[in-house]
C-alpha cells in the first residue's frame, strides 16, 4: 500500500522544481539561492520531522520577502523581483505542514510562475515547460482530490497505476483540446498591458554605424535574427539588405539621414515574395531581400537608398510580407554625387596614390574592375580576429595587415571608389542562410552579418552591388556552415519556426482571418463539396483496406476484452460444434460433456471440464499456466 | 446535479483572472494558459460525468432489524462499465455516507455503514445519491440511484415485568418431563446393564448395592407449546407490548420452545422454525400500520 500523501508531495516538488526551471535564468542569485536552500530543508524535514517551524515564523519570513522584492521593483524592472519573490514563497510553503488549501496555493503559485516566464521569454522551451506542469500537475491534482476526501488514504500499486494512467488520459484530450480555446478566445489588436512584454528583447548586435576595428560580436553570435518564408533560390542571390551607410569619418561609416522619399523608376527582375518573421533586435531597420520594392506592414518607411526601417526601435517579434526583385541594380537618375562622394578632408595621402596608380586615364568600368582585381590579387585574408587597430585602419588593412572582416573589405573598395570619383556607399545586412525544406523557409543567423558596397555607374543608370569580400580567401570558419550540427540545428529550428509562426504570431488579423475563411466555406460550401468528392474519389481505393483494419481492429479488441475464461469456453464449445456437438442453452458443461457419444473424446472432454471447473468453480484465477494447459487440452479434442 | 467547490471557485477566478491578462498583454503563451484551463475545466467536467455513469448499488440488508438497535447494512456499489475504473465514489445514503476510493471496470466493491432505525414498520431507503469529486475536487458531482430499498424494523425487544401470568405460564409451560424415555431429564428407574448402554448412565451406587452393573433410565423432555394472545392483550402502551411480545417470541425460539401467536384475528400455530420467527415478527412490526 502506498500512502496517498507521500505520492502527493514528491509530485509536488516536481511541479515546483520545473516551475523554478522555467524562470531560473531571470532570478536574482539571492532569490535562487534563498530558494534552493529552503528547497532542501523542507525535502530534509519531510522525511525528518525532527521540528515543525511555527507557521507565525514563515509567515513573518514571507513578509519580508515580499517587502525586499517590492523595493527592487520599478518600472522598467517589474516581473523579475515578483517572480523572485514567488519562488521563495513557493519553497517556504513547501515548509508549511500542508493541508488541501496549502497544496492548491502551491500549484497556483506555480502557474503564476510560468506565465512570469511566459512575459520575459517567449521561446519554445515555454511549452516543455508548460507540458511537464501540466501533466504533472493533474496527477497530482487528483491524487489530491483523494487527499482532500481522505488526508490519510493509501491505495495499493496496481490502482496507482489506474490512477496515472487516467490522469494520463486527461492530459492527452486535455491539451491537444486546448489548441481549440486557444483559436477562438477572443483577441485585441490594442492589448493595454502590453508593456510587461519582454519576451526576446536581449538580443543586440546590428547597429547602424560600424566601426572599423572594432570586434564586433555579432559574427560570434549563433542566434537567429530572422527567418524568411520563400521558395530557395541561388546562394549568390542571397543578400539581405537592412540599412545603408553614406557617411565615412576615416575610420566609421555611418547613415547621414539625408533621404529623400522613395522615387525610383521601378525595379526591374525576378519578383521574390518573402514572408519575415524578425527577431526583436533593438534597432528600426528590417531585412528584406535585395532589392526590396513593397513591405507590408503598418508605419514602414522604404527610403530612396532602398532601405526599410520603422519609426521605433524593434522590441517584439515581427512578421512582414515583401516583395523583391532579384537584380544586381538599384536604377538611379538622380544622384547627390556629393553625398556619395564624400571624404573626411586629408584622409590618407597614400591610399589616394594607390587609386591614382589604378585608375589613371580609365572608364568608369574600368575602374571598378581595376580596384576590385587589385584586392583579388592583393593576398587579402578574411579574418575576424587580430584587426588592424591604428588610427588610420583602412591604410593599415590595405598595405600591413593585409586581413580583416568584411567591413574592412567593404569599406576600403567604397573609399577607393570614392577617391576615384565613383560615388560608392555601404550596405549593411544578412548574406546567405540555411534553407530549411521541411519549413520552406531560411534561417538566417546574427553571424550571416554582411557588409558589402554600391557603386554608382552612369553608364548602367544605377547602383551595382559588389562584394569584395568574395575575392577574400576564406577562413576555415566557414567550413562549419556544412557541418551535421548545424542540420541538426536546422531541424530543431523547423520547430522554432513553427512556435513563432502559428502560436507566438497568432493575433487578432489572424483570427480574423481565420473567421473569414470558416464563413466563406459556410457561404459557397458547393466548392468545397465539389473538392472533398474529388479527394474522396482519389482515396476510394484505400476504403476496403481501411473498412478490413478497422473490423480487424474491433474483432481483435473484442478478443482482448474478452476475460481469459470466456475465450477458452468459447474455444472448447467451437472445437465440439465441428464434432457435431452444440451445447444447448442452460446445459451445464458437464451434462454437455456427458452427452457425448465416441468415448475417447467424452473422456477428454471430461477432463477439460473437470479441469475448468476446478479453477473457475473456486473463484480463483486462471493462471498463465493453466489458460496453456487448458488450450492444450482443447486442441487434442 | 453539480456543486461547484470552494476550490472551484478559485479555479473558475483563476481561469478569469489569466484570461483577462492574456487578452490585455496580447502575450499567446499566457492565451495557452488561459484556454489549456479551459480545456481542463471542460474535460474535468466530461470525465466527472462519465465516472458517475454505469454504477449500481446494491443493500445488503440484514434478516432481522430490531429497532434501536444498530446494524450494519452492506453497501456494494458495481461498477458496469467496460473499460473506466470508478474513482472516489462517495455513496450517500439518507444521512449516511460511504467512501469508496477505487472500483475497477466490471468490478464490485463493498462496505458497511451501521443504521439504526428509531420505530418498527416498514422503512424505504430511496434517497441513495453516488457523488464524486473525481477528477480534481472543483466541482461535485451528484446522481440519483433510481432505486428503493425495503425493509422491515421489528419492535424493539424488551424483557418486561408486567406480564407476570405469561411469563409464570411460560415457566410452568415450558420444560416439562414425560414419561418416555430419553436422556434429558430425571430419572425415571434403573435396569440392568444391556451391551452399549453410555457408562456415564451406569449408576455406580446401585451397581454397589446389588453387585450388578445397573444403568439410570431418565425421561426424555417435552417441549411445552406458548400460544400468546396479542389480541387480548392490554394494549394501553402499544410500542410497549409489542417489544414485550418481541422479546418472549425470541427467548421462546431461542430456548426452542414453539410459540405461536393471535393477532389482529390471524392464528399463528406454535412452530420454532426461523421463517416462522420472521413471520410473527413481521407481524409484530407492521402491527397498525397501512
Amino acid at each position: 500500500m502506498i500512502k496517498i500523501s507521500r505520492i502527493l508531495q514528491i509530485l509536488t516538488y516536481l511541479v515546483v522544481v520545473v516551475s523554478y526551471a522555467s524562470v531560473f535564468h531571470y532570478l536574482e542569485h539571492y532569490h535562487s539561492l534563498s530558494f534552493l536552500l529552503l528547497l532542501i530543508l523542507s525535502l530534509y524535514l519531510s522525511f525528518h520531522r525532527i521540528i515543525r517551524i511555527p507557521r507565525w515564523v514563515l509567515n513573518a519570513i514571507s513578509i519580508a520577502i515580499l517587502v525586499i522584492s517590492a523595493l527592487a521593483i520599478s518600472t522598467e524592472y517589474l516581473v523579475e523581483p515578483v517572480l523572485g519573490a514567488l519562488i521563495v514563497l513557493v519553497a517556504i510553503k513547501l515548509l508549511e505542514e500542508k493541508t488541501f488549501r496549502d497544496y492548491a496555493q502551491i500549484f497556483a503559485m506555480c502557474i503564476f510562475l510560468l506565465i512570469g516566464s511566459s512575459l520575459l521569454s517567449l521561446s519554445i522551451a515555454f511549452l516543455g515547460y508548460f507540458s511537464l506542469i501540466a501533466l504533472f500537475s493533474t496527477t497530482a491534482l487528483i491524487f489530491l482530490a483523494y487527499f482532500a476526501q481522505q488526508s490519510e488514504i493509501a491505495i495499493r500499486r496496481s490502482i496507482l497505476y489506474k490512477v496515472l494512467l487516467q490522469s494520463l488520459l486527461i492530459c492527452s484530450i486535455a491539451l491537444p483540446g486546448s489548441l481549440i480555446f486557444f483559436i477562438i478566445l477572443p483577441r485585441t489588436s490594442y492589448p493595454i498591458f502590453s508593456f510587461l512584454n519582454k519576451g526576446g528583447y536581449a538580443m543586440s548586435g546590428f547597429t547602424d554605424t560600424i566601426r572599423l576595428g572594432e570586434i564586433s560580436e555579432i559574427q560570434e553570435d549563433n542566434n537567429v535574427i530572422f527567418r524568411a518564408q520563400m521558395p530557395k533560390i541561388a546562394e549568390d542571390e542571397l543578400y539581405w539588405r537592412g540599412i545603408v551607410l553614406d557617411a565615412f569619418d576615416g575610420s566609421s561609416w555611418k547613415n547621414s539621414g539625408k533621404r529623400s522619399r522613395f522615387s525610383m523608376t521601378p525595379l526591374r527582375g525576378r519578383e521574390i515574395v518573402q514572408v519575415v518573421y524578425l527577431e526583436p533586435y533593438g534597432n528600426r531597420f528590417l531585412f528584406a531581400l535585395d532589392k526590396p520594392w513593397s513591405i507590408a506592414l503598418r508605419n514602414v518607411y522604404i527610403s530612396d537608398d532602398l532601405s526599410c526601417s520603422l519609426p521605433d526601435s524593434i522590441h517584439e517579434r515581427i512578421r512582414y510580407e515583401v516583395k523583391s526583385y532579384a537584380s544586381n541594380l538599384v536604377p538611379d537618375q538622380a544622384v547627390d554625387r556629393r553625398q556619395y562622394l564624400q571624404m573626411p578632408s586629408d584622409f590618407s595621402p597614400r591610399i589616394g596614390k594607390l587609386v591614382e596608380d589604378l585608375t589613371k586615364g580609365k572608364s568608369d568600368a574600368e575602374i571598378v574592375r581595376a580596384i576590385l582585381q587589385y584586392i583579388d590579387r592583393g593576398s587579402y585574408r578574411y579574418s575576424m580576429e587580430d584587426l588592424p587597430q591604428s588610427a588610420d585602419p583602412l591604410e593599415d588593412f590595405l598595405f600591413q595587415h593585409k586581413a580583416g572582416n568584411c567591413e574592412f573589405f567593404a569599406s576600403s573598395l567604397a573609399v577607393m571608389l570614392r577617391m576615384a570619383g565613383i560615388p560608392a556607399r555601404l550596405v549593411g545586412g544578412y548574406r546567405g542562410g540555411y534553407y530549411n525544406n521541411t519549413g520552406g523557409y531560411y534561417m538566417v543567423l546574427q553571424h550571416n552579418a554582411h557588409v558589402w558596397v554600391e557603386a554608382y555607374l552612369p553608364h548602367r543608370e544605377g547602383w551595382i552591388r559588389l562584394d569584395p569580400t568574395l575575392y577574400a580567401r576564406m577562413a576555415p570558419a566557414t567550413e562549419r556552415d556544412r557541418s551535421f550540427f548545424l542540420q541538426f540545428k536546422l531541424l530543431l529550428d523547423t520547430f522554432n519556426y513553427y512556435w513563432y509562426t502559428f502560436i507566438i504570431n497568432y493575433d487578432f488579423s489572424r483570427q480574423l482571418a481565420l473567421l473569414k475563411k470558416i464563413k466563406a466555406a459556410i457561404q459557397k460550401p458547393d466548392i468545397k463539396i465539389d473538392l472533398a468528392k474529388e479527394r474522396i474519389r482519389r482515396h476510394l481505393y484505400y476504403l476496403p483496406a481501411v473498412l478490413l483494419l478497422g473490423i480487424l481492429g474491433y474483432v481483435a479488441v473484442q478478443t482482448i476484452m474478452k476475460k481469459p475464461d470466456d475465450r477458452l469456453l468459447n474455444k472448447f464449445q467451437r472445437k465440439l460444434r465441428r464434432r457435431g456437438y452444440v451445447r444447448k442453452p442452460c446445459e451445464g458443461l458437464e451434462e454437455f460433456a456427458a452427452r457425448i457419444h465416441e468415448q475417447d473424446l467424452r473422456i477428454k472432454a471430461q477432463e477439460v471440464v473437470a479441469r475448468f471447473e476446478s479453477i473457475y468453480f473456486k473463484d480463483q484465477n486462471f493462471t498463465r499456466e493453466d489458460l496453456r494447459s487448458l488450450n492444450r487440452r482443447i486442441d487434442e479434442l | 446535479m453539480i456543486k461547484i467547490n470552494k476550490a472551484g471557485w478559485i479555479y473558475i477566478i483563476l481561469t478569469l483572472l489569466i484570461g483577462f491578462s492574456a487578452v490585455n498583454t496580447g502575450n499567446n503563451l499566457i492565451y495557452i494558459m488561459a484556454s489549456a484551463l479551459l480545456s481542463y475545466m471542460l474535460v474535468s467536467g466530461i470525465f466527472g460525468r462519465q465516472n458517475l455513469h454505469g454504477l449500481a448499488i446494491e443493500l445488503e440488508i440484514p434478516e432481522e432489524i430490531y429497532a434501536g438497535t444498530e446494524i450494519p447494512i452492506g453497501i456494494r456499489l458495481i461498477n458496469q462499465r467496460r473499460l473506466m475504473p470508478a474513482f472516489l465514489i462517495r455513496v450517500l445514503i439518507e444521512d449516511r455516507q460511504v467512501l469508496f476510493a477505487y472500483t475497477g471496470a466490471k468490478s464490485e466493491d463493498k462496505s458497511y455503514c451501521t443504521f439504526d432505525f428509531k420505530v418498527r414498520g416498514e422503512h424505504v431507503i430511496g434517497s441513495i445519491y453516488v457523488c464524486s469529486v473525481f477528477p480534481f475536487n472543483f466541482f461535485t458531482r451528484f446522481r440519483k440511484i433510481h432505486q428503493a430499498f425495503r425493509l422491515i424494523v421489528f419492535p424493539k425487544p424488551k424483557k418486561c415485568g408486567d406480564l407476570p401470568a405469561q411469563d409464570r405460564q411460560a415457566r410452568i409451560k415450558g420444560d416439562a418431563s414425560t414419561l418416555a424415555i430419553g436422556f434429558d431429564s430425571d430419572i425415571i428407574s434403573i435396569r440392568d446393564y444391556s451391551s452399549g448402554d453410555p457408562l456415564k448412565y451406569i449408576s455406580w451406587k446401585s451397581t454397589a448395592k446389588t453387585g450388578v452393573l445397573k444403568t439410570k433410565e431418565l425421561s426424555a423432555i417435552e417441549l411445552q407449546q406458548v400460544l400468546i394472545d396479542f389480541d387480548r392483550m392490554d394494549k394501553r402502551d402499544l410500542e410497549h407490548s409489542l417489544s414485550c411480545v418481541t422479546f418472549l417470541v425470541l427467548k421462546f425460539i431461542r430456548s426452542n420452545i414453539p410459540v405461536g401467536l393471535v393477532i389482529q384475528g390471524e392464528h399463528f400455530k406454535p412452530a420454532v422454525s426461523k421463517s416462522h420467527k420472521i413471520n410473527l415478527l413481521r407481524k409484530l412490526a407492521l402491527y397498525d400500520q397501512n
